[in-house]
């Protein structure tokens, strides 16, 4: 641990821009992302977050960006399959090394050593964690204030009792931190249940979160709205657009 | 989306010199609305307090909405909210009107744009692409 500092990048600018894959999103954010950024894309079950997600990753390939999609939801041949059922045919670029899919088993206590490892490794300018919701809800055993391990046989310490808000927090900074290293700029998709005020599963994340991006679903009226709740150093509006997915993704109405 | 039906419904509503405001919503999400600029200006000076009483109504619509509730409003400072929900749905047209605003022909109104409202939903399919 680096000390007092561990976890602050003080050298992040936000100067330089990260398109999305999505023309109108990226206008509304000022050119894209901010470089190094990490936004958490929050919506129901059926909203559109693997799919914004798809096109992120899609459009960093045709910058020959190196990309990487870790998932703990599904596995990687349905992800690859569903993806190309929305027209991004990842298979090539998986050969070429130009995208790399992770999947996380959450039963596993060694998931932050090998996102960690694979981040470090990779060189990857874009990364997609979907979603954050089961990795932040493993279980973890908070030892003193600088260590948050996930653990098989999480209990109660005195200090950080499991699943309270600072241990939630520690948790969830931890992940946020792992992926905003090397200049990567990252989207984190998170569930938010039918009919909650959250903007996360997590009640935590959007605190940490650069930008937050949430897609909202009406089923009964057959609408479909995007908003941009926060992006840092972005001047951007706070109205929601109107989008519907189409076979080649989120398109804005 | 101009070519929306129910947004050129709603639109046709903000004829009406005392309908203030109105929009198709559900909690957590204002489905259709017209042009806020469209509103008048007097509502938007407390559409924020307006906004979060109607987010607190439609808990209740969706708790009741499956039993039979047809209509809720209620008076906020010098303003009436007007909630006609869609039957079984968690959805409802609502208008923003002033207080002591003659309510019987804006009823009518009301009540004709949510049963055209109606046709139109029954008239859609839902996309099963997601």
């Amino acid at each position: 641990m680096d000390g007092i500092n561990e976890g602050i990048n003080i050298s992040k600018t936000y100067n330089k821009r990260v398109t999305t894959g999505i023309d109108k999103l990226d206008n509304l954010l000022s050119g894209g992302l901010p470089e190094n950024s990490i936004t958490l894309v929050s919506g129901t079950p059926g909203s559109g977050k693997t799919i914004l997600c798809y096109q992120y990753l899609w459009e960093g390939i045709n910058k020959n960006e190196k990309c990487l999609f870790i998932t703990s939801d599904e596995r990687v041949s349905y992800i690859i399959k569903q993806a190309n059922q929305f027209g991004f045919d990842f298979k090539p670029f998986i050969e070429q090394g130009l995208i790399n899919f992770l999947y996380l088993d959450i039963d596993k206590t060694e998931i932050y050593r090998k996102v960690e490892e694979e981040i470090r490794s990779g060189n990857y300018t874009r990364v997609v964690l979907d979603s954050l919701t089961p990795v932040s809800e493993v279980p973890v055993w908070v030892s003193d204030v600088h260590e948050i391990i996930p653990t098989d046989g999480a209990t109660e310490t005195t200090k950080y009792p499991t699943g309270s808000i600072p241990a939630t927090r520690m948790h969830i900074r931890r992940i946020m931190n792992m992926l905003s290293k090397d200049n990567c700029t990252a989207l984190v998709t998170s569930e938010i249940p039918e009919g909650s005020r959250n903007l996360s599963r997590d009640t935590v994340s959007e605190f940490i979160a650069d930008g937050i991006i949430i897609l909202g679903l009406d089923t009964t009226m057959d609408r479909r709205k995007l908003t941009i709740r926060k992006m840092r150093s972005t001047n951007h509006t706070l109205k929601p657009h109107d989008i519907k997915i189409t076979e080649t993704g989120i398109n804005f109405i | 989306m101009q070519e929306d039906p129910i947004l050129y419904i709603l639109n046709d509503l903000l004829n009406y010199e005392e309908i203030l405001a109105c929009m198709v919503a559900r909690h957590n999400m204002i489905s259709v609305m017209p042009d806020q600029e469209k509103f008048k200006p007097e509502v938007m000076q407390i559409w924020d307090i307006i906004h979060r009483a109607m987010e607190d109504v439609f808990v209740v619509i969706r708790e009741y909405s499956q039993t039979g509730l047809g209509e809720i409003e209620f008076r906020l400072q010098n303003y009436e909210a007007l909630f006609y929900i869609f039957p079984d749905t968690e959805n409802a047209l609502v208008a923003i009107i002033p207080a002591l605003a003659n309510k019987g022909l804006i009823e009518i109104e009301m009540e004709n744009a949510r049963r055209e409202i109606l046709k139109i939903m029954e008239q859609k399919e839902i996309p099963t692409n997601q």
